[in-house]
């Protein structure tokens, strides 16, 4: 029978119902500029109806759910995609301060430091008998020195700070595991009492995607709502535990291992990846070909000069021009800076002839890198553009990647994110259903007020 | 699709962002001048640079080279051709003497003989720039030396000999002296002149085979002088070769390196455009919303 009470019960309900969608409304408005939110649906259903002489009658509406929109496959692509991106950004980052070390093309560069070292043999081949040339050589020469030390210092500084990054990163990552460890255990819990956690979802989700930025992970839910979080496939997180990833040194590389898996990642990708790729490959390759220039650079100019003949009865021989080895100890040999008469410009002791000072000269041309097919100025010339290849090459993938994620994040956007608009309209059918139920309990109460006046 | 504020929002300042980017760069780009700031804005053009910058440097450096060895030429030819003067006076000397009739002041002739002798002896000792024009390679000590009896003439024992090349360009060098064996022929001149300067002051005329001797060393004399302007000839065509290559290199660089600025600018006015389509279309949209409509 429907009675009057049984009326007054679905009314009961129905202003309960909607009071929630309002509150789950408000909700999704006031968290329509948060990060990470995915806005929340009340789902209603009618009650279990009463069986009756007359048939099913109706009683009411409960509210079996409130859960958030969101596709779990958006997130998993979005999270392929951001791995990519991180590398390609840091590796651009990384590469753009190589670039401002070179300073290149400039007046100052190393590139204008070797152009002048040789022109100053050139003059010196004019001048062969008077010091002031002389001195113009050993200028240019403690400049080109001074170059290729200023360069090896900064690209061994900017080598060690990436060691800096990588450690915060890996740090990053360890607080990012352990807290997606703890919300999951929270997740799994309200789940398992039949509740549904939307924003601590929300919260694991977010947690998810800043993780890999940072490096390459897989993130499947399991059937009990947990999230088994992995990277390089060892388990790092989940239901509460997390396992820290390490980093160390081996042979002057930087190896990551997640827990205490003897087996180090070989694909780890993100900024933490763009990171160990240029620490363990890409710089060390740019120090040394800096090495390999200055090396060349003491080899051909000694070879030349120890030759020739300095000023001076008898002239002065045998010297070298450079001392050192390489980018971090070239310098010009201290004995010609305090007898500038020491510089070999002659190849027979008369102090007019300039042969060596020409052939001094002439060492910019010689094919002495690459295995004899590339000059001095020409490899660094090489080298110089191969970085800004490189830095273009890494923000192109970077603005390719970019624009995917970008994409991606639009199509997860246009699934869970809050519409104004929306909410509005919702806020007004609630509000209106609630008015309606309103007036059904007055309505009721008229009715039994008409019945009591009867009695 | 549903599109939510959040999306519009996003969008509109990711549209705005990059305009402005594009927007900022030109502006650098036309503010330096410069269309390559850094290697990673035109990697090939990079290297471009650097290597033009390279040949700049070097051409500049080579320019330098052919004017001071003109100079050292230019001094070189001249005084050879003094001493050619000097030989031709004393050829006529020589003539004037080749007569009976001035026997009596042979004596004379010999003394103006002796005279010539020492100012080719300074001559072949003329320097330039610090340097003894004729001391081959040897540039820092006198070639030749006239005895106290001023009866022979030595050269320097280390050697008067040896050619100094300049480089005139890449790869290229130039003759820039005339070494003094060259120019002397040892010390043949002085010989010559030594023995003719006795024979008068012994009473013997000049015979017409010593006036012949002299005329040969003039001719020779000459054509060295000659050599020597045909190597300035050289460097100033050289030097003319490089001036025009530096133009060439300098809008060599100039493609590779500087702003076309009628284009960054109609660049930018298309970027301006499109920020005040984007700001003006946004100012229209972002803030509506249904709330405008409600009561």
């Amino acid at each position: 029978m429907a009675s009057l009470s049984n009326i007054l019960e679905i009314a009961r309900r129905s202003l309960t119902a909607q009071r929630l969608a309002i509150n789950t409304t408000g909700h999704n408005i006031s968290n329509a500029g948060t990060p990470g939110f995915s806005r929340q649906r009340v789902e209603f259903a009618p009650t279990d109806p009463m069986r009756t002489a007359f048939g099913f009658v109706g009683t009411g509406v409960i509210t079996s759910r409130i859960g958030r929109v969101r596709e779990g496959f958006i997130d998993q692509q979005i999270r392929g995609a951001s791995d990519t991106l991180g590398s390609a950004a840091s590796q651009q980052k990384i590469l753009g301060q190589v670039e401002a070390v070179l300073n290149e093309p400039a007046d100052n560069g190393l590139s204008a430091s070797l152009n002048r070292f040789y022109n100053a043999f050139n003059e010196l081949a004019l001048h062969p008998e008077e010091s002031a040339y002389r001195s113009n050589v050993l200028q240019q020469g403690t400049l080109l020195s001074q170059s290729f030390h200023q360069l090896n210092k900064n690209l061994t500084q900017l080598h060690g700070d990436i060691l800096n990054d990588v450690n915060a990163k890996v740090a990053d990552i360890n607080r990012l595991t352990k807290e997606i460890g703890q919300l999951d255990l929270q997740i799994v819990t309200a789940l398992s009492g039949g509740d549904e956690p939307s924003d601590l979802k929300d919260k694991r989700d977010m947690k998810l995607d800043e993780l890999s930025k940072i490096v390459r992970i897989s993130a499947n839910e399991d059937t009990n709502g947990s999230m088994i979080v992995s990277i390089g496939g060892a388990e790092v997180a989940s239901r509460g535990l997390s396992t820290d990833v390490v980093a160390s040194i081996e042979n002057g590389q930087v190896v990551i291992r997640p827990g205490n898996s003897p087996r180090a990642l070989s694909v780890i990708s993100g900024s933490l990846g763009g990171d160990v790729e240029m620490f363990n490959r890409v710089i060390p390759d740019y120090i040394d070909k800096v090495h390999q220039l200055a090396s060349a650079m003491i080899t051909t100019v000694n070879n030349a000069h120890r030759a020739g003949f300095g000023l001076g009865t008898p002239p002065l021989t045998g010297n070298d021009f450079f001392v050192g080895t390489d980018a971090a100890t070239i310098d010009i040999n201290p004995f010609l800076l305090t007898n500038p008469a020491a510089i070999a410009t002659s190849s027979d002791g008369r102090p007019g002839n300039n042969d060596v000072a020409l052939a001094l000269a002439a060492q910019k041309s010689a094919m002495v890198l690459d295995g004899g097919v590339t000059t001095i100025p020409q490899f660094y010339n090489n080298l110089v553009s191969a970085i800004g290849s490189a830095i273009n090459q890494a923000g192109y993938q970077e603005s390719t990647q970019q624009l995917i994620v970008t994409q991606l994040e639009n199509q997860r956007n246009s699934v869970s994110g809050v519409s104004i608009d929306e909410e509005m309209t919702n806020l007004i059918k609630y509000q209106r259903a609630f008015d309606a139920s309103a007036r059904l309990v007055s309505t009721v109460d008229e009715m039994m007020q008409t019945i009591i006046d009867l009695v | 699709m549903r599109v939510t504020e959040n999306h519009l929002a996003t969008q509109y300042l990711n549209n705005v962002q990059n305009t402005r980017q594009r927007v900022a760069d030109l502006q650098s780009k036309i503010a330096s001048g410069k269309r390559v700031l850094k290697p990673s804005d035109d990697p090939r053009a990079t290297d471009g640079i650097l290597r033009f910058q390279a040949l700049l440097e070097a051409n500049e450096q080579y320019q330098r080279s052919n004017a001071d060895g003109q100079s050292f030429l230019q001094a070189t030819s001249e005084t050879l051709g003094s001493i050619s003067d000097s030989l031709l006076g004393l050829k006529g000397l020589l003539v004037r003497a080749n007569n009976s009739a001035n026997i009596e002041t042979l004596p004379s002739f010999a003394t103006s003989a002796d005279a010539i002798l020492g100012d080719l002896v300074d001559m072949a000792n003329t320097r330039f720039n610090g340097k003894y024009i004729f001391g081959g390679t040897n540039t820092l000590e006198r070639p030749f030396t006239l005895d106290a009896a001023r009866t022979a003439v030595t050269t320097n024992p280390n050697g008067i000999d040896g050619v100094i090349a300049y480089p005139v360009g890449e790869g290229i060098t130039q003759q820039s002296n005339i070494p003094g064996d060259e120019a002397f022929q040892g010390t043949t001149i002085f010989d010559t002149i030594i023995r003719i300067r006795d024979t008068m002051a012994a009473g013997t005329i000049p015979t017409a085979a010593d006036i012949d001797e002299v005329s040969a060393q003039l001719d020779y004399m000459l054509t060295k002088a000659g050599k020597a302007g045909m190597f300035v000839n050289t460097m100033t065509a050289n030097e003319a070769f490089l001036a025009s290559q530096e133009t060439q290199l300098r809008s060599l660089l100039s493609i590779e390196q500087d702003t076309d600025v009628a284009e960054a600018i109609t660049e930018m006015k298309r970027g301006e455009l499109m920020l005040d389509a984007a700001l003006n279309t946004m100012a229209r949209i972002l803030p509506k919303s249904l709330l405008d409509f409600l009561r």
